[in-house]
């Protein structure tokens, strides 16, 4: 009623854009344009479009037209239903306050989730899991595997019978005894190596094997690798990584400008978590080794002769080596500190 | 402000030399600033985390119309027209699938790609009702962009042509790509207006060759590098950095330059009532920009993300223009004219968007 607005109008038909003013009389919204065309339309029909930062107010009409405007208090007067979901979020992005709480918690959900929700939500459905979900994804791991990377073990049987019933000694009092199976291939590229499949299937490269000294390491990689599925990290690390795309997905949603970030982010987090995984089946195999009576030296020996073997391989696989194995020196100086711990343990004992 | 077209584009001196009147150039004003957006941004998330995503259609609503209104051609801003809950129908089917597919390929690998094979059969309508979607809820100067291509030819140049790539090596891909360019364009409207487009097949071959020979270079001088380092031992971790890093960029600028030269390529060839686009990105502005982007955000946890957005927006925009030709005002008048006479078009049971928001 008091102040005129001035706006630009556009019927939504032609293209013309007309200056013109609004007023408000008896719940009509009054369209004076200065060409002397002058239009009313009612007020409950017409829709403010909610604010957003400083950008003009839209008011769209019933007939398809709309006009644009400065923001006007007369506007809240006018139409004081519009948006309220987003005239919440306009009140909290106008306030400093707000803002800075709101990266605070941004900052601190994103910590959050890395370092405790991700993982503890993983561990507690991997737990939940039915043995199934683990066999499935293995068995299709395992033949592409063997299609693409593996072929069968050139071992002689006896020996493969014995490592099979060392392994057998070393897990048989563990909560999972049931699932272990010890399998042999020829690993061609992937070298010296071992691997637990989500279903406690292991396998174990000839290259491994011969590279050995001692029949100890070859048992200290596989408690190693039973602390991975006794912790059942296959699953978790699975569940973890699938949480966190979707995370990384939401925060960079919308924005395909940054698409390179997620695969960057995706890449250092996920690189954190299996080092995670790494050392916790290490301290695992640790363990493990001397309630069995075996010296933890066994394993970083073990240890050490991999990581001898791979600066003569080709520079791109000690890469990825050693990005999810940064940690070499300091897994093989743990190990070394647990073999001096117990050997001097054994010796006060004895004393 | 009179000049000629696109005077410094090298992908522009095959436009077909149509006897034009004065050309006006109408750069595209842009003036987000970061410090808004970020406002935005965070109340955007902190209350789609709080409402467990489903605020995140509003969001997505919040953003699109920011930008929209802060893009103006000759003046005029743009707006964006749809409404959150289009928007979350959509997003819901589409986290179904995201969600089987990020499930299945992590627990059964093999039954993944049943998944995949869908989404690859669901390409062409899922091209097809985005540009519709996006089309329509899309307005400049209260006229509505419409989209008119046919889902039919969806199929053929988003399922059917692409089977031709393996058999013939890839040669064919550069000609699809090409088609695919004209199927966006010529489908979109403005009012009564249709867009055309000059396609020159020739030139897509020429930006993937160039493509291509960047990133086989930065092969070949890895290979070199790496090979130095066999020979003579004392090259060693240095050499092995330096090669990695030469793969790395190589990738970065080879894919970047395609994306730049294609995009340029694009609005080149755009024309609209003998109104043709300006369009001069360049790949060494926009490889920095996203390495320093990547930096940024990673190093910010995320909280420079809406910096980088607005940045990479003010970018494009600086590069691009319409060059219009003769009287924009004439123009829009009889794009609004026809538009009316054909009657503005009705949203079916499928007008949502098909996003994830992911």
């Amino acid at each position: 009623m008091n102040g005129r607005l001035p706006a630009v109008w556009h019927d939504g038909k032609t293209s013309r854009s007309r200056p013109v003013l609004l007023h408000v009389w008896v719940d009509q919204l009054h369209i004076d344009a200065e060409d002397g065309e002058c239009v009313a339309v009612s007020l409950a029909s017409a829709r403010l479009q909610p604010r957003l930062g400083r950008t003009e107010r839209i008011i769209r009409l019933a007939d398809g037209g709309r006009l644009r405007l400065a923001d006007a208090p007369e506007l809240e007067r006018w139409f004081p239903y519009s948006g309220r979901i987003e005239a919440l979020a306009h009140r909290l992005e106008r306030r400093w306050s707000m803002v800075a709480l709101a990266a605070v918690l941004f900052v601190g959900l994103l910590v959050g989730l890395h370092r405790w929700a991700l993982p503890a939500m993983a561990e507690s459905v991997a737990e939940r899991l039915p043995r199934i979900a683990e066999q499935a994804g293995a068995s299709q791991v395992m033949s592409l595997l063997d299609r693409a990377a593996f072929s069968p073990s050139n071992l002689p049987e006896p020996r493969q019978a014995q490592l099979r019933a060392a392994f057998a000694e070393l897990v048989a009092e563990l909560p999972r005894a049931a699932d272990y199976r010890l399998e042999f291939r020829d690993g061609g590229d992937l070298g010296a190596n071992a691997l637990a499949l989500p279903d406690g299937r292991i396998v174990m490269t000839d290259a491994l094997v011969e590279r050995a000294e001692s029949d100890d390491w070859l048992i200290a990689v596989l408690a190693h690798e039973a602390g991975h599925h006794e912790q059942r990290h296959g699953m978790r690390l699975a569940l973890q990584n699938t949480a966190l795309l979707v995370v990384i997905g939401f925060v960079t949603g919308d924005v395909s400008s940054v698409a390179s970030v997620a695969t960057a982010a995706m890449t250092l987090v996920e690189s954190g978590y299996s080092r995670q995984f790494e050392r916790d089946a290490d301290a695992f195999a640790l363990d493990l080794l001397q309630r069995n009576g075996i010296s933890p030296q066994a394993f970083a020996d073990a240890l050490r002769a991999m990581q001898a073997g791979l600066p003569e391989d080709d520079s791109s696989s000690a890469f990825r080596y050693f990005s999810t194995h940064p940690a070499i020196q300091e897994r093989i100086e743990t190990a070394e500190r647990a073999a001096q711990a117990s050997t001097q343990g054994a010796a006060s004992k004895a004393d | 402000m009179d000049m000629a077209i696109a005077s410094n584009d090298r992908s522009a001196q095959s436009a077909p030399s149509v006897p034009v009147p004065a050309v006006t150039r109408h750069p595209i004003e842009f003036s987000a600033s970061a410090g808004e957006y970020f406002r935005i941004w965070i109340v955007n998330v902190m209350l789609s985390v709080v409402t467990l995503g489903i605020y995140s259609a509003w969001a997505t609503v919040r953003t699109r119309r920011y930008f929209y209104a802060n893009t103006r051609l000759d003046g005029e801003p743009f707006e964006y027209l749809a409404e959150p809950l289009q928007i979350l129908k959509g997003r819901l089917i589409a986290i179904i699938l995201l969600g089987s597919y990020l499930l299945l390929n992590q627990f059964a690998p093999m039954w993944s790609l049943a998944v995949l094979v869908l989404i690859a059969l669901l390409t062409p309508w899922l091209v097809y009702s985005a540009l519709r979607f996006r089309a329509r809820y899309s307005s400049w100067r209260g006229l509505r962009f419409r989209f008119t291509g046919t889902l039919g030819q969806a199929v053929s140049r988003f399922l059917g042509l692409p089977l031709l790539i393996i058999p013939s090596l890839g040669l064919a891909y550069p000609w699809i790509k090409g088609l695919q360019h004209e199927y966006v364009a010529t489908g979109h409207r403005f009012g009564g207006k249709r867009f055309e487009f000059t396609r020159n097949g020739g030139q897509y071959y020429a930006i993937y060759i160039a493509g291509a020979g960047i990133i086989i270079g930065a092969v070949i001088g890895s290979a070199i590098v790496m090979g130095a380092r066999a020979i003579s031992p004392e090259v060693g971790t240095i050499g092995t950095v330096l090669g990695m890093t030469l793969i790395y960029a190589g990738y970065l600028i080879g894919f970047v330059y395609i994306a730049v030269r294609l995009a340029n390529l694009f609005w080149v060839s755009l024309v609209i009532d003998e109104h043709r686009f300006e369009s001069n990105l360049r790949a060494r502005d926009l490889t920095w920009i996203y390495f320093s982007n990547t930096v940024a955000i990673i190093v910010s946890l995320g909280l420079l993300i809406p910096w980088a957005v607005v940045r990479s927006a003010r970018y494009r925009a600086s590069r691009m223009a319409l060059l219009a030709a003769g009287s924009l005002d004439a123009f829009v008048a009889e794009a609004g004219a026809e538009q009316s006479a054909t009657g503005a078009e009705i949203g079916d049971a499928f007008d949502f968007e098909f996003d994830a928001g992911l």
